[in-house]
């Protein structure tokens, strides 16, 4: 590909870290919608600074610096609105997830085997909460439960993908 | 973020109720005092590492769902739906009757008739293509369909046999198929459960993905269907297409592990276990089987290739010999199905609103839209408009409009039904606004911007493809649209288009028409249960002449 031109190179890198950055997004911005629109502000900002990357730096902290501003621009705006965690804890999240990134890599890629470990009803809830993006409390009206119970859940069925994931990781690394 | 040996979330402080408390976050229910209280466990840096792990569970979660297929290809939540909502769904009208109708799809049959193989030469995308499609989350218009739908156009023709529980794939097709002795013979329309084998001595199969992958595999060649979205090859070649943007898809081989990212790639596994990949479009990542040893994870973009040895050392291989990848076999013979993924019975249909925007034989006087009643059904509902530059001419009819503004009838949807807004829409002049047709909350001019299912069409030829982020919930449809419109449509002259929002499902969607021919859809948020309006708007320095305006309502196709 030596043929290819700057603009080329950095579309490939954009592409390439488009899920790292969602992911950096993500551990700020828990609401799907919001984050999904800060996402999308962010990559049309780094197209529009792509003169300014310096190929020799790497490029996802770069990208984080813009992602984070975006974000934190974003949050303070809905602070006001609505319940928020604090800016010096989201300083904290922004810098450990920044840095994080490798290990949230293969994260990701053990998460397909941990899903399908999952019993039916237990994927069955997970496909109503993710893939139809049913609301919490909709979801607990549909399925005659309460939204607490419902929330528990969910959290146990997170907290069994977190061990799943940790233990595959843990394996492929021979430990 | 080190990984020394534990889980982020084993050690103290996280315990019940941090995860109680992340879990409140993620699901949109948190307070003022939770987040006070979950500012106090992210003071430990432990706590922090352990936020970011759940949190990056719930991103993949997302995405790995967002890659699954639309409900259609899932009963289970239409399954609960069906028995929890069991109160009258009121209906605007009477339907006389409930027919299984399909309506012919000629550009199918047009595409019944290609040859039975496609092959391609490895290409590179433009950076600005490329770029289109990450802003917009649209890789799968990239890959020439409409992410959302081509997926389930491919699964709808296996829909024959009822789908088994643990089905993760169907094969859609097979040309001159050949299996090993002593192994299973597949058919088109077979489900695939997790862990089927198939053995094919020589042929082709192309494979079709709930989660939104299609695989064509060359004999001779082993694959294994081994989840939602993976596939193992032990040996032989393959071509794999992901059409769903944000999903995300894995061929596994003796050596290697080839992620895709919403592209088309081409593998090739030998009789000695090493793997070669040619990426089409997009960009994959290649990485030798197992973490253990090291080796750099490959970014292949478009046009390169990569291989990884038996050895599991991975390469880049910088002037790979021409290969012929197979990218989808023909269904010979039969009569495809109509793909789209909504259906109504026409025959039912029932005009609520209906605006010819003329003057003769109608009581409306010439001049302004603004406070006249449509020509043709709607009651006593009159027109919210501009007072100025929103004019019915009174000669040639239609709506001429020539400055920016929009229009609203009160409109209020019921669920249960299947709703067509159309217009019949000539853009005379413009650049960067637009002429749009669609569903508001409030009757204002930014309501393209701000509401629901809009569908909106530029004047310009050379914008590049471009969607707010503010609006989510639109379709520009538009020549400078890129990726939105079958390839050689050329926009010239009045088209209606048509914005179709399907409320029988608790995930309300809207489907985008040029004519008869589907370009986009897309779902609807929660904030659709407050459509008050149907609308029209025109917006900068777009002028456009507007003519038969009309929403219908349909009851949706019996089981």
């Amino acid at each position: 590909m030596s043929e290819q031109r700057p603009s080329d190179d950095f579309a490939s890198l954009l592409i390439s870290h488009q899920r790292p950055i969602y992911a950096f997004l993500v551990a700020l911005i828990p609401d799907p919608t919001e984050r999904d629109d800060v996402y999308q502000q962010t990559c049309l900002l780094l197209w529009e600074k792509r003169a300014e990357y310096d190929p020799a730096r790497r490029f996802f902290p770069w990208a984080c610096g813009f992602a984070r501003n975006k974000a934190f621009e974003h949050l303070r705006r809905r602070r006001r609105e609505a319940p928020a965690l604090s800016p010096d804890t989201l300083v904290r999240i922004a810098a450990a997830r920044e840095i994080g990134e490798p290990i949230a890599a293969a994260r990701r890629m053990a998460l397909d085997a941990c899903i399908r470990k999952l019993s039916d009803q237990q994927r069955d809830l997970l496909r109503q909460r993710y893939m139809a993006r049913v609301p919490l409390k909709d979801l607990a009206d549909l399925l005659e439960t309460s939204a607490a119970a419902l929330t528990m859940r969910l959290q146990r069925i997170r907290h069994a993908l977190l061990r799943c994931i940790e233990h595959a990781i843990a394996t492929a690394e021979g430990r | 973020m080190s990984h020394d040996g534990h889980s982020p979330c084993s050690m103290p402080p996280v315990d019940d109720e941090f995860f109680m408390l992340i879990g409140r976050l993620c699901d949109g229910v948190a307070t003022h005092e939770d987040c006070a209280r979950l500012d106090q466990h992210l003071a430990d840096h432990a706590a922090v590492e352990c936020y970011c792990a759940v949190l990056e569970l719930e991103a993949s979660l997302q995405w790995w769902w967002q890659a699954a297929p639309a409900e259609h290809s899932f009963p289970t939540l239409e399954e609960i739906v069906a028995t929890a909502a069991a109160v009258p769904q009121p209906m605007p009208a009477a339907p006389p009757r409930y027919t299984a109708w399909r309506r012919g799809a000629d550009w199918l049959a047009a595409a019944e008739s290609v040859a039975g193989r496609v092959e391609i030469e490895p290409l590179r995308l433009s950076a600005t293509l490329l770029l289109a499609a990450l802003t917009l989350g649209l890789v799968a218009a990239v890959n020439g369909g409409w992410g959302g739908w081509l997926p389930w156009t491919a699964v709808a023709r296996v829909k024959e046999s009822p789908r088994p529980a643990d089905a993760l794939a169907a094969i859609r097709a097979v040309d001159r198929g050949e299996w090993r002795e002593g192994t299973a013979a597949r058919a088109a329309s077979d489900w695939l459960p997790a862990g089927t084998r198939l053995d094919l001595v020589r042929g082709l199969v192309e494979i079709s993905y709930l989660t939104g992958a299609t695989v064509v595999l060359e004999g001779p060649a082993s694959f294994e269907v081994s989840g939602p979205g993976t596939g193992r090859l032990e040996r032989g070649r393959l071509t794999a297409t992901l059409h769903k943007p944000r999903a995300s898809f894995a061929i596994q081989t003796p050596t290697a592990v080839v992620t895709d990212r919403g592209t088309q790639f081409g593998v090739e596994v030998n009789e000695h276990g090493a793997t070669d990949v040619r990426v089409f479009q997009g960009l994959v990542e290649l990485a030798a089987a197992g973490l253990a040893d090291g080796s750099p994870v490959l970014q292949l973009a478009a046009g390169q290739a990569g291989e990884v040895d038996t050895h599991g050392h991975t390469a880049l291989v910088a002037a790979p010999a021409p290969k012929k990848f197979v990218t989808s076999v023909a269904v010979a013979g039969s009569r495809r199905r109509d793909p789209r993924p909504y259906a109504w019975d026409d025959s039912a249909a029932v005009t609520l609103l209906e605006d010819a925007f003329i003057v003769a034989g109608s009581a409306r006087q010439a001049g302004a839209l603004h406070g006249t009643t449509p020509s043709g059904r709607g009651g006593a509902a009159s027109w919210i408009a501009p007072s100025a530059g929103w004019q019915v001419d009174p000669v040639a009819g239609g709506l001429a409009v020539t400055a920016a503004g929009a229009a609203f009838l009160p409109f209020r949807p019921e669920p249960g039904f299947v709703y067509r807004l159309s217009v019949e829409l000539h853009v005379q002049s413009g650049g960067s606004g637009w002429a749009a047709v669609g569903f508001a909350e409030r009757p204002t001019v930014e309501a393209p911007t701000l509401d629901h299912a809009w569908m909106l069409q530029r004047h310009s030829t050379t914008l590049q493809s471009h969607r707010s982020a503010r609006i989510p919930n639109a379709a520009f449809a538009g020549p400078g649209e890129q990726g939105r419109l079958p390839s050689g449509d050329v926009l010239t002259g009045p088209q209606v288009r048509s914005v179709v929002l399907d409320t029988t499902g608790p995930q309300w969607r809207a489907f985008f028409l040029v004519g008869d021919t589907l370009v986009g859809d897309c779902r609807i948020d929660a904030r659709g249960r407050s459509i008050r309006y149907v609308g029209l708007s025109v917006f900068a320095d777009t002028t456009a002449t507007l003519r038969n305006f009309s929403l219908e309502s349909f009851r949706p196709l019996s089981p």
